[in-house]
């Protein structure tokens, strides 16, 4: 007879912070978040990727900020007052994430989450994780693991 | 050592005498450090034993060969008589003439002369001859060894075995037999009596390949989310299986053998036709279509609807991309979706649902191009899709569910 410890190791609860990109809401893991900021002004870097906006100070270090909706494939769009950067950790490297806002914490059964159609062939389909139907929405789940290639990260911490 | 030696010199059992004439001989080659003794095979019948018989049977390899003189009795006693063994670099050694276990060597001495012969460390040092004691210690080399054979010699052509796995036959009888059953069973294998084919050694690691094969692997620990959200597992696509229509010979599909309901729907401009059967349910196309990005152009999005994500196509873009134009997408009102998979067509609106009779129908003979076009329903100047085609066309697309 399963317990109730049986089905969490089973069917673990995974913690996503879900915000919103171009009118569609993304998820991505709790773990990866180190926190969130308003959105202050970003210093554009000369000869810097085009997938980086340019660089902030937090407290004294230097943080990349990715443009999200570039690197996604979505247009651009004006910056509100809803907008915020995400601190994250992704592959052992700390950058920034431009989103237009961020939503609220989910909680999300691995049961819970599909996988996604993979029907294209831009590399900016390897970052949807899963897709998952949380009231009455679709959330897309992003695996930030995915976000840059080694060869793009070594860029990023060149900056 | 077996064989016992009477105080009153009594004689011995047959097969205790030629125990000792062994001991003799080891005896003989323990107390002589040069001496190199051949020793014959003993005779099955150990009634009586002929030295000479069991000589002459000896190989005569490598110049080791023993001339024995006299032939040797054992009916009581050992009477042996000097045997020669001509060869370069080997001593000869004589063996006395024994005929009473008198004259044998305490069995202890012969131990401790053994245990120094086979290298024991005892207080007594070794003499650099002795070495060609335990050269005359070492047994008569078998006649396979005169071959050319090496340990892990492959198999000639001629014997080599095709060691794949066993092959699964499915059991009529058994009705619910598994798909991933096996069956392990040795292969059967014949080759010559007289040979013994190395690859026959394999037979054990082959199956323990396929044991391990089968084995089933440990649980996944989850240690942190990473690696918990990296195993999704999508029940429902794994379920999704869909077979392409089947064509018989009169040119026609298996589901249009007879009068067959379709149903006709406007995308782009243009009428075209579907078998109902191959239909699911038909939904409203408005904004709760989720775009996904990175995805091919004519995939407008996910459609929920109940708990189930329907894949939205772009049915004008698939079926006429050369006139397909950007504004035909602001027309889409109705999602129709296909019968066993997560996947529907976005259209314009939907019309009547027809009879058609098979006759009613230009069938296209080739298909090699468009597989999904089935033909063109002549009454009314539209086109009849071959569902299935689309939906396989659909699920190749999707690499994730390819791999």
């Amino acid at each position: 007879m399963a317990t109730s410890t049986d089905k969490n190791v089973e069917d673990p609860m995974l913690q996503w912070v879900t915000f919103r990109l171009d009118g569609e809401t993304y998820g991505i893991n709790v773990m990866q978040v180190q926190e969130v900021l308003r959105y202050t002004e970003i210093a554009p870097v000369p000869g810097a990727p085009h997938y980086v906006m340019g660089i902030i100070n937090l407290r004294g270090n230097v943080v990349t900020v990715i443009d999200t909706r570039h690197r996604f494939g979505l247009p651009t769009a004006d910056i509100t007052d809803q907008t915020r950067i995400v601190i994250i950790e992704a592959d052992n490297h700390v950058v920034g994430i431009l989103v237009d806002a961020v939503a609220e914490v989910v909680y999300l059964r691995q049961s819970e989450i599909e996988t996604a159609p993979n029907v294209g062939n831009d590399e900016s389909a390897k970052f949807i994780q899963g897709v998952c139907n949380k009231n009455d929405q679709l959330l897309i789940l992003v695996e930030l693991d995915k976000l840059l290639t080694d060869q793009e990260w070594t860029e990023v911490e060149e900056i | 050592m077996k064989g016992k030696i009477t105080d009153n010199n009594e004689s011995v059992g047959v097969d205790e005498s030629v125990q000792e004439y062994l001991d003799l001989m080891l005896t003989r080659a323990t107390e002589d450090p040069a001496a190199q003794v051949e020793m014959p095979p003993l005779a099955t019948d150990s009634s009586t034993h002929s030295v000479s018989e069991t000589v002459s049977k000896m190989p005569s390899s490598s110049g080791m060969t023993a001339q024995i003189t006299e032939t040797a009795k054992t009916e009581k006693g050992m009477a042996f008589k000097q045997a020669a063994i001509p060869q370069g670099g080997i001593l000869q050694e004589t063996i006395s003439e024994e005929t009473t276990p008198q004259k044998t060597i305490p069995r202890r001495r012969r131990k401790d002369k053994l245990l120094i012969d086979v290298g024991h460390k005892s207080h007594e040092p070794v003499s650099p001859r002795d070495n060609t004691i335990s050269e005359a210690l070492k047994p008569i080399a078998p006649m396979a060894a005169a071959s050319t054979t090496k340990p892990f010699a492959e198999p000639a052509a001629s014997l080599k075995i095709n060691m794949a796995l066993p092959e699964v036959k499915a059991d009529p009888q058994r009705k619910e037999a598994k798909a991933d059953e096996t069956v392990l069973s040795r292969p059967q294998v014949s080759f010559p009596r007289d040979r013994v084919p190395e690859s026959v050694n394999k037979t054990p690691e082959v199956v323990a390949k396929t044991v391990a094969k089968h084995t089933a692997e440990p649980a996944p620990v989850i240690d942190d989310v990473k690696e918990t959200a990296a195993n999704i597992t999508d029940a429902v696509s794994e379920s999704q299986k869909i077979e392409p229509s089947v064509w018989l010979a009169n040119g026609r599909p298996v589901w249009a053998q007879e009068r067959f309901e379709c149903l006709l729907f406007r995308v782009g401009g243009l009428t075209l036709a579907v078998p109902l059967a191959e239909l699911g349910t038909i939904y409203p196309y408005d904004e709760d279509v989720t775009s996904l990005f990175g995805q091919i152009d004519w995939f407008l999005g996910l459609l929920t609807v109940k708990d189930i994500n329907i894949r939205v196509v772009n049915t004008a873009k698939v079926v006429m991309p050369e006139r397909y134009q950007e504004t035909m997408k602001d027309n889409l009102k109705n999602v129709i979706s296909i019968s066993g998979v997560d996947w529907g067509l976005a259209v314009d609106s939907v019309s009547d649902s027809i009879l058609l009779d098979p006759e009613d129908i230009r069938w296209r003979g080739q298909r090699s191009k468009r597989p999904w076009l089935a033909g063109t329903v002549i009454e009314h100047m539209c086109a009849l899709l071959d569902v299935s085609q689309l939906a396989i066309m659909f699920l190749e697309q999707d690499r994730q569910r390819s791999h």
